[in-house]
């Protein structure tokens, strides 16, 4: 038996480690471990409630926004407060923006390395790869000059030595399975996505008055300018400039990012029956149309267990609960009390080996992530989930999405629990999004002209208008899955505040009674063809799109590789 | 636009809540207060602990100067000035635990075709990184020499534009 730690997994956001054990070429056991505490619970503590998204918000800087509005939906939930439909179209807007560039990016720039040699893509033929997009889509740029040119401008960058953002992949592994024109065509689509990306967040400048982190949040709903002739904020010109940004996002998505991922699946079909994992998946559902009402939930919530199609149960947030008995805290009456998160503790205690370690082999608490359970069991979270609770709910467009992607690739729903079925989850919610958009921002333009501006309902911003005591629960879908945030007030002050993150539901260790978390359940199984270059255990923690609260980046040039496997 | 149409980039990079990590966004902000000792047009931007957001001011510049924390095994304080491919030739086998940091949008921006042809480094060797607000105060007492230093790049790179 071989244990491997990877430490830290690269290409995702913040700092992970997972070690493994390996038994005849397959992962036989899987330990996940967050190596950063983030403790912003204890950082709001005390706080006046309508300050509190501001400081959320900062979680993390690449899941820019979502921290924000789960953080005002909590606070509005413990109070009572309703916001106006403007408040929620704009919401939706940037929330949707944010899933459409985040899944693009990680898709390009932080998965599609796990599948695409980019060294290869110097030897293909041009002229192939030009055929090959001809075929796949009718996207503009697909001549033999053009994918020539891309070809020239990687061989230059590759010639240099100097690889940058390729330079941590295992290029010539036997693992990688394109042929050197359809990496081209992957590594140019890499390319053009770079710009692509800096695009669609500009929704976010006009609508949140910056990225990351906007600014236009407030209990209640928006604090943003809408007229027609505002001169910031949503008005006649800058409707235009976002209809613009959309049309330039849906071409992209339809045209690139889709078929893409549709032509890889077909390449890697052995992937959809590795990386499967727990088997129950979880949303909280988001992104309500018209009405506001969870009904009409463009995502619906719900629970698939044990992978049955044949029925959706319910979720109902006061099952949820965490524990500490392999984390780093403690608790007040014990490790393995599972508390909901009303009665949550952040009380840290760092139990690990001293760092830098060769090992986590041994240690009861392995982990800076708790482990969040619904009624006991583990869950996972994502695009994955929220495709199969849609898919499951008989919602339609997720259905008609959903079948036409496995009708194309010749394979049944059982397909989808798969690292495979994450990643066409990504893309298929990705579309049904940014075909949103556009209606989003119609229904906005109608209540401008119709002169019904309201974006924030303010009666309740007096704090001397609130009760002694309340408590709420912000519930959202984020890009990387059902993200919760719990509120507590106490006499004005926030007196707990709880996140559970889509990426502590995933990245969850074992509880008590032994159950592992979702990356480790998942990674069992996968097979590892080389032990020093675990290309393959990267394509299923990747599939999640892991996202870990960040912070230091000192540059460290005498390390030369910073991440480190290490055969212990 | 040519390069030398455009203004140069002063880009400080860092996380100002580790400590020392957050030297190049300490000098870029003390910079602000000598502006008026820059070229005409320099623009100075507090980047944070951004990475791709920053290709299209990347795509702006004319010439670009990076600062930042630089680990180079050398006595805290110490200031290194790197240009062109010396930047590359330190940072490119490197990966940065985020992954999409500098380096990499210093590498993007290359294969995009947008990197502008002068790029310097001025970078301060780090002591504490830690969660902190304050600098060390080795790495205190050196921020004149990452003042000077970034000041003189700038002053050359506008000669060059302005007489070459």
């Amino acid at each position: 038996m071989t244990r491997i730690a990877i430490d830290p997994i690269t290409r995702i956001e913040g700092h992970l480690r997972i070690e493994v054990e390996i038994e005849n070429g397959k992962v036989k056991d899987a330990w996940s471990t967050g190596t950063m505490f983030r403790g912003l619970e204890t950082i709001i503590q005390g706080r006046d409630p309508r300050d509190a998204w501001l400081f959320a918000q900062r979680a993390c800087g690449v899941c820019t926004t979502v921290h924000a509005l789960a953080s005002v939906r909590a606070v509005e939930a413990a109070l009572g407060i309703t916001i106006p439909p403007n408040a929620r179209l704009v919401r939706n807007m940037i929330a949707g923006s944010q899933f459409v560039h985040d899944h693009v990016v990680h898709f390009y720039h932080l998965h599609a390395l796990d599948w695409v040699d980019v060294v290869s893509a110097t030897k293909a033929d041009p002229a192939k790869t030009s055929q090959l997009q001809q075929s796949l889509s009718d996207w503009k740029n697909s001549s033999t000059a053009y994918f020539q040119g891309v070809q020239d401008r990687i061989k230059t960058f590759v010639g240099s030595g100097q690889l940058g953002p390729f330079a941590n992949g295992y290029w010539g592994h036997p693992a990688y399975k394109l042929s050197p024109e359809a990496n081209l065509l992957a590594v140019a689509h890499y390319l053009e996505a770079l710009e692509w990306q800096r695009n669609i967040v500009r929704i976010h400048a006009i609508l949140g008055g910056k990225n990351p982190h906007p600014q236009t949040y407030v209990v209640g709903g928006m604090a943003l300018r809408m007229a027609p002739d505002a001169p910031t904020g949503l008005n006649t010109k800058s409707a235009d400039q976002i209809a613009g940004y959309i049309a330039t996002a849906r071409d992209f998505v339809k045209k690139v990012y889709l078929p893409d991922v549709a032509y890889i699946a077909s390449q890697y079909k052995e992937w959809a029956e590795i990386g499967t994992g727990i088997g129950n998946y979880m949303a909280y559902g988001d992104f309500a149309d018209s009405s506001g009402a969870p009904g009409s939930f463009i995502f619906p919530g719900g629970r698939i267990v044990d992978r049955d199609l044949s029925k959706v149960a319910p979720v109902d947030q006061a099952k949820i609960a965490e524990t500490v008995a392999h984390s780093w805290y403690e608790y007040s009456d014990g490790d393995a009390t599972a508390k909901h998160p009303f009665q949550g503790e952040t009380r840290p205690k760092y139990e690990g080996p001293a760092p830098p370690f060769e090992t986590l082999e041994g240690f009861e608490k392995y982990t800076w992530l708790k482990a969040p359970r619904y009624e006991d069991k583990a869950y996972e979270v994502g695009p994955l989930a929220r495709m199969l609770v849609g898919y499951a709910s008989g919602n339609a467009p997720i259905k008609a999405a959903v079948d036409g992607l496995l009708a194309k690739l010749g394979v049944g729903p059982a397909a989808l629990f798969s690292t495979l079925g994450r990643i066409a989850a990504r893309a298929l919610e990705t579309e049904i999004l940014v075909d949103k958009l556009q209606g989003w921002l119609d229904e906005l333009r109608g209540n401008m002209a119709a002169g019904r501006l309201a974006v924030a309902d303010n009666r309740l911003w007096d704090p001397a208008s609130w009760p002694a005591e309340a408590q709420g629960w912000g519930s959202e879908e984020a890009p990387r899955g059902s993200l919760g945030h719990w509120v507590v007030i106490k006499d004005r002050k926030v007196a707990n505040y709880q996140l559970v993150v889509p990426s502590t539901w995933n990245g969850s260790p074992r509880d008590p009674s032994g159950q592992r978390g979702a990356w480790e359940q998942a990674l069992i199984g996968t097979p590892v063809a080389d032990p020093t270059q675990p290309v393959e255990i990267l394509r299923t923690v990747h599939s999640f799109d892991p996202c870990m609260a960040c912070a230091v980046h000192v540059y460290d040039p005498r390390a030369g590789s910073s991440t480190r496997i290490r055969v212990v | 636009m040519s390069d030398d149409s455009k203004p140069i980039l002063v880009l400080g990079i860092g996380n100002i809540l580790m400590g020392d990590d957050g030297a190049g966004v300490h000098l870029a902000r003390a910079l602000l207060e000598r502006v008026t000792e820059l070229p005409e047009g320099t623009v100075i931007l507090d980047g944070g602990t951004l990475g791709l957001e920053l290709l299209d001011d990347v795509e702006d510049a004319g010439a670009l100067i990076v600062l930042d924390a630089v680990n180079l095994g050398a006595e805290p304080g110490t200031l290194c000035v790197l240009r062109g491919d010396e930047i590359s030739a330190v940072f490119g086998t490197h990966l940065s635990p985020h992954q999409v940091g500098v380096a990499d949008l210093l590498a993007a921006a290359r294969l995009l075709g947008i990197l502008p042809a002068k790029v310097s480094l001025v970078g301060l060797q780090p002591r504490d990184t830690g969660f902190s607000l304050d600098l060390s105060d080795v790495v205190a007492s050196a921020m004149w020499q990452g003042l000077e230093a970034a000041m003189a790049e700038a002053w050359a790179m506008h000669r060059e534009a302005t007489y070459a």
